[in-house]
């Protein structure tokens, strides 16, 4: 009985801690006041270090995460359903967030190749831009369903991957960077002059998602209350992002994921333990761009209208940047650094035209100081050493 | 474990008066209106100068104390990014205070957002871009444009070069964004109306600084005119560039994109003699004299070719407000339905939210600075246009 | 002809152009292994300091009397000051990265040059637009059979062959290009040999950076105008040339630059309706350059070592 009290006041607990973090989420999105929203940015990570700061705390945080982390992960997921509820007159929120998990999902791509496996892909925006296309042209050209479409724009965009993986797989780090910048530039050239792609004008009116002849366009009636319909987008967006953390995850704990980090670190030591370095890289191209490829076609049919603007550069540069504060190949790390990137601007307007400089320089200085990024990583846990390191991790403090 | 759940909900109570105090009442409801323009990005230039001139208007009005609302007015930038355009739309159109807005230089960010506007039904003035579809397309009732089309500048620029100064064969350069590739498509069918010929047309990038190739390549073809669709910085670039490869003797016809003074800045006296088939002349009416004098005294960036069209867009706004009250679909049905007088003279709406009025001028640069025809020592004699033959 | 002659003389100059940026990125890839991503907008900083000093003088009442000993007086400043920028990159950025991977410092110069891009279009007064600059070539030129060849297109020509020699010389026969040599042969041995590893690379630095100021002033005073968002088009396409030619090799910066130009002056000025295109052509060569030839046309096949 003494048991099941416990388990029961743990998980209070952790909704309790759940349901603070969607409340400050909350406040710092709605909020128009930027002393406000500083401020309790600030006490957040203030509390937070200290957590970490000291070795009793932080134990019991990272002990009640690790062994209830079901219902962390399952208390989360309801929140997250019933978060834009209460949005039900802030369809800009929920357009934010829409935006925000969009860009997740782009700095998950860019972080599998980037950060796992090391390649310095300065074009990515590359794929995020064929995927858009292919899914968007597919849609108001020939009328295909949109939920084929998506699928196609994630394989276009692995098919690019491919051609673009194929020959320079085996080149040496600044090359790579310099043909993914190559890359990035040819792309958007593409997209501006052919008249394939609708030249500069871009392609107008890409129908909006069906839902067994219900569009996604339409306003969401739920209990009697009427709901923008930006909702419906966030929960169809909120679902592939939550399958591509899972994927993420899932691939950087495998074998897969520890051959890619390898690589990264010593690409002759790889090759001579007999690792196919060349196939590992294709893997982590296309595996990206097809991350990529969704994205745009969410994107795409979600905004109705994209053109080569949307595709340049500087782009690339934004997830790099994502990426780089989030710290390479961390995953959570990338979420947040993604999330608070895209946010951050988006608040802070009245600093939009210092946006750029600070970015930059954030980006040095976490590069720097810092380039395990935000979110401490844990070393990885090789499984049959597992039960030696935590004994003494434990006898250490 | 007891100590620690203490400190828990220490925390719990700063975190909770940390939200009481982000929800603390809010002031007095004002009528809120918007002006979304490109304040960052290549096009800040024009979006800064609109910004002001829509700034000016509305402290303008509100001084007299006649206007019964207090109006608030909130800036958003939309970089010239389809994307973040769409975001400040969303932005603007979410916030209920919200009842009109003046928006976009770029007509792809003007694509974008149309559609959002119209969700949400708050009124649209179009104070900058040119793409005939963002009115004529789905014909929005939220949308209304105040300046003219592009098409419209296209046919003066073609009329004038062609039958008043009777020249025939053209050469076109344009850039490759949608802006030039539009003017492009326009000027072709305008000349070919007029039994012009094209000898050539070629595309640029914007930020290219080296035309000698194809300049080397049109002094080949010979032509009466060049014609050059896209803005500022490569229209004086390709002007300067083409007076070094001896095409010295040919009209240099530009659009509303290169309507600034930036021209004359970057060309020097390669300048002289230039055309522009450009938007209205503000300083060529009373009225119009009295905005520079009034904007002059107040900004020191220049207002740039859309800063009269974000003033009058203001002036529009303001007075559906006054006449209707802070209510969109009522402000969308005035603003369609009324005319303005201000300083574009009169705006008339057609019924898809088009003026076509608007203020269509043809300029020559005189001593570096775009000055109307009627008013240069050109029109008057005193001065024989640089390339007469 | 002069079609040909006219063709010909603006494909050299844009090679000139390309050239100046590209050997600056063969100096930092050949010693130090590092593709510097800010090399372009160094030298807007250059274009820039230039303007400043030009307006700063002419504040003062100096102003522009056009004669030639005040010009180049200027022109060193800048390039002075440029190198002296060079030193405060490499202690900001590049010093604490030293032993970091290669990836992390390819990034972190990649977020110096965009943060070098706004910094100038936000201090600088109507940054966003395009800056007329100040002129330094002298009107006129030679006559050569009725055809004018200007004085700017002779001095650009010269001054790039006469810098590459300079570099050359500077590399091979000084002391601290003997120790550049050094250090990008074996990073871990020039230490025990007792060679400043630290001062070698700032010297990279320095000299890459009063390279790309001169580059600059040479990019503005052709073309008359600056914009603070010029670098990345030449950085890109310097660095472009300097792989097509060859890391580590000077002189392959030049045969990259004329590569390049070749291609989009060729494509603009022979094609119908290719001017365009011209960006995505050059872009698709070094691409396959990149592919087929990696180490560049004069670039040496070096072994990696374990």
């Amino acid at each position: 009985m003494k048991k099941y009290k416990e388990i029961f006041l743990n998980d209070i607990l952790i909704l309790f801690f759940l349901i603070i973090f969607f409340i400050i989420l909350y406040i710092v999105l709605t909020s128009n006041n930027y002393i406000l929203i500083f401020s309790i940015l600030f006490i957040a990570a203030l509390l937070v270090y200290f957590v970490l700061k000291n070795k009793k705390y932080k134990r019991f945080f990272l002990n009640l995460f690790k062994n209830y982390q079901k219902t962390v992960y399952i208390f989360g997921l309801i929140l997250l359903i019933i978060f834009p509820l209460f949005l039900r007159n802030n369809a800009y929120i929920i357009h934010l967030l829409i935006i925000v998990s969009i860009q997740i999902i782009l700095a998950l791509g860019l972080n599998i190749q980037v950060g796992s496996t090391g390649i310095p892909n300065l074009g990515f925006v590359g794929f995020f831009g064929i995927g858009a296309y292919a899914s968007a042209l597919l849609a108001e050209r020939l009328g295909v369903s949109f939920w084929i479409c998506l699928i196609f724009g994630g394989i276009i965009a692995s098919i690019l991957g491919l051609i673009l993986a194929l020959p320079t797989a085996k080149l040496k780090s600044y090359y790579l960077a310099l043909i993914t910048i190559a890359f990035s530039y040819i792309m958007y050239n593409l997209f501006l002059n052919l008249k394939f792609f609708d030249g500069p004008d871009g392609v107008r009116g890409i129908p909006p998602p069906f839902l067994f002849k219900w569009s996604f366009y339409n306003n969401l009636n739920l209990f009697g209350l009427k709901y923008p319909m930006q909702i419906n987008f966030y929960y169809l967006i909120l679902f592939f992002l939550i399958i591509f953390i899972i994927i993420s995850f899932l691939l950087y704990n495998s074998r897969i994921g520890l051959i890619w980090n390898a690589i990264r670190e010593d690409e002759i030591a790889s090759k001579s333990v007999g690792i196919n370095v060349v196939y590992y890289k294709i893997l982590a191209f296309c595996i990206g761009a097809f991350y990529a490829g969704i994205a745009g076609s969410l994107y795409a049919h979600y905004i109705g209208y994209i053109s080569a603007q949307n595709f340049t550069f500087t782009i690339s540069l934004a997830i790099l940047s994502m990426v780089i504060l989030g710290g390479l190949d961390n995953i959570s790390g990338v979420i947040l650094a993604a999330f608070l990137l895209t946010i951050l601007p988006e608040k802070f307007r009245i600093l939009s035209n210092y946006r750029v400089i600070a970015f930059s320089i954030i980006i040095i200085i976490m590069l720097i100081f810092r380039p395990t990024g935000l979110i401490p990583q844990k070393n990885r846990i090789y499984s049959f050493i597992k039960s030696i390191i935590t004994k003494e991790e434990v006898n250490d403090e | 474990m007891q100590k620690n759940k203490k400190l828990i909900l220490a925390i719990s109570i700063l975190l909770l008066i940390s939200f009481v105090w982000g929800c603390a009442p809010k002031e007095k409801k004002t009528v809120k209106i918007a002006f979304i323009g490109p304040l960052t990005g290549p096009n800040a230039a024009v979006g800064i100068g609109a910004k002001n001139s829509f700034e000016l208007k509305v402290n303008e009005v509100l001084e007299k104390d006649d206007y019964p609302y207090k109006i608030e007015v909130i800036y958003e930038d939309d970089a010239s990014d389809p994307a973040t355009g769409v975001s400040a739309a969303n932005k603007v159109c979410s916030d209920p205070d919200v009842v009109a807005a003046a928006t976009h230089w770029n007509s792809p960010v003007g694509l974008a957002t149309i559609d959002v506007f119209h969700k949400f039904g708050v009124a649209q003035v179009f104070w900058g871009t040119i793409h005939k579809d963002i009115t004529y397309k789905n014909c929005y009732p939220e949308v209304t444009r105040v300046i003219p089309l592009s098409v419209h500048s296209n046919e003066l620029a073609a009329e004038w070069a062609i039958n008043k100064f009777n020249r025939k064969t053209w050469v076109i350069i344009h850039d490759t964004t949608d802006y030039g590739t539009r003017n492009r498509d326009e000027i072709t069918e305008s000349i070919n109306k007029r039994g012009g010929v094209i000898l050539g047309t070629f595309g640029v990038t914007v930020g290219q600084q080296d035309f000698m190739a194809i300049l080397s390549k049109i002094k080949e073809l010979n032509p009466d005119v060049i014609y050059y669709g896209g803005v500022v910085t490569e229209a004086a670039l390709i002007r300067t560039q083409s007076m070094k490869v001896g095409l010295d003797k040919v009209l240099f016809m530009t659009i509303p994109g290169s309507q600034s003074d930036t021209f004359g800045k970057i060309a020097g006296k390669s300048a002289e003699g230039s055309f522009c088939s450009g938007t209205f002349d503000v300083n060529s009416t009373e009225i119009g004299r009295k905005f520079v004098e009034k904007y002059n005294a107040k900004y020191k960036e220049p207002f740039e070719q859309n800063g009269p069209y974000a003033y009058d867009a203001a002036g529009i706004i303001l007075q559906a407000i006054k006449a209707v009250g802070p209510d969109r679909a009522k402000i969308v049905e005035y603003i369609r339905t009324h005319d303005y007088e201000g300083v574009l003279g009169v705006t008339h709406f057609d019924k898809c939210g088009q003026t076509t009025t608007g203020g269509l001028t043809m300029y020559v640069n005189q001593d570096q600075k775009w000055v109307r025809w009627e008013d240069s020592e050109y029109a008057s004699g005193k001065r024989k246009l640089p390339w007469e033959k | 002809m002069d079609f040909i002659i006219r063709l010909f003389i603006s494909f050299l100059m844009l090679s000139c152009m390309y050239t100046l940026v590209a050997i600056g990125f063969t100096m930092y890839v050949g010693v130090i292994n590092l593709a510097n991503f800010s090399h372009g907008d160094t030298c807007v900083i250059g274009a820039f300091v230039l303007m400043l000093l030009y307006g700063f003088l002419s504040y003062f009442g100096i102003t522009h009397s056009g004669t030639f000993i005040y010009i180049l007086t200027i022109i060193i400043f800048t390039i002075i000051l440029t190198g002296l920028w060079g030193v405060l990159i490499f202690k900001a950025v590049i010093n604490p990265l030293l032993n970091s991977p290669r990836l992390i410092v390819l990034l972190a110069t990649v977020a110096t040059g965009q943060a070098i891009r706004e910094i100038i279009r936000v201090t600088y007064p109507e940054g966003s637009n395009p800056q007329v600059f100040p002129k330094i070539f002298p009107d006129g030129g030679i006559f050569i059979k009725n055809f004018l060849i200007r004085w700017e297109n002779i001095i650009i020509f010269f001054l790039t062959i006469i810098i590459l020699i300079i570099i050359n010389l500077f590399i091979n026969k000084t002391k601290i290009g003997l120790s550049m040599r050094c250090v990008s042969q074996n990073y871990e041995v020039s230490q025990m040999m007792g060679i400043n590893v630290n001062k070698t690379i700032m010297m990279v630095f320095i000299i890459g950076s009063a390279l790309a100021g001169l580059a600059g002033i040479m990019n503005g005073a052709y073309y008359r105008i600056t914009k603070f968002d010029i670098g990345s088009n030449l950085g890109i396409k310097g660095f472009s040339a300097a792989v097509i030619g060859g890391l580590g090799n000077t002189y392959g910066a030049i045969i990259g630059g004329l590569i390049i130009s070749f291609v989009e002056i060729f494509i603009s000025g022979l094609i119908k309706g290719g001017s365009q295109f011209q960006d995505l052509f050059s872009f698709i060569v070094v691409l396959i350059f990149l592919i087929i030839k990696p180490s560049g046309i004069l670039g040496e096949k070096t072994y990696e070592k374990v």
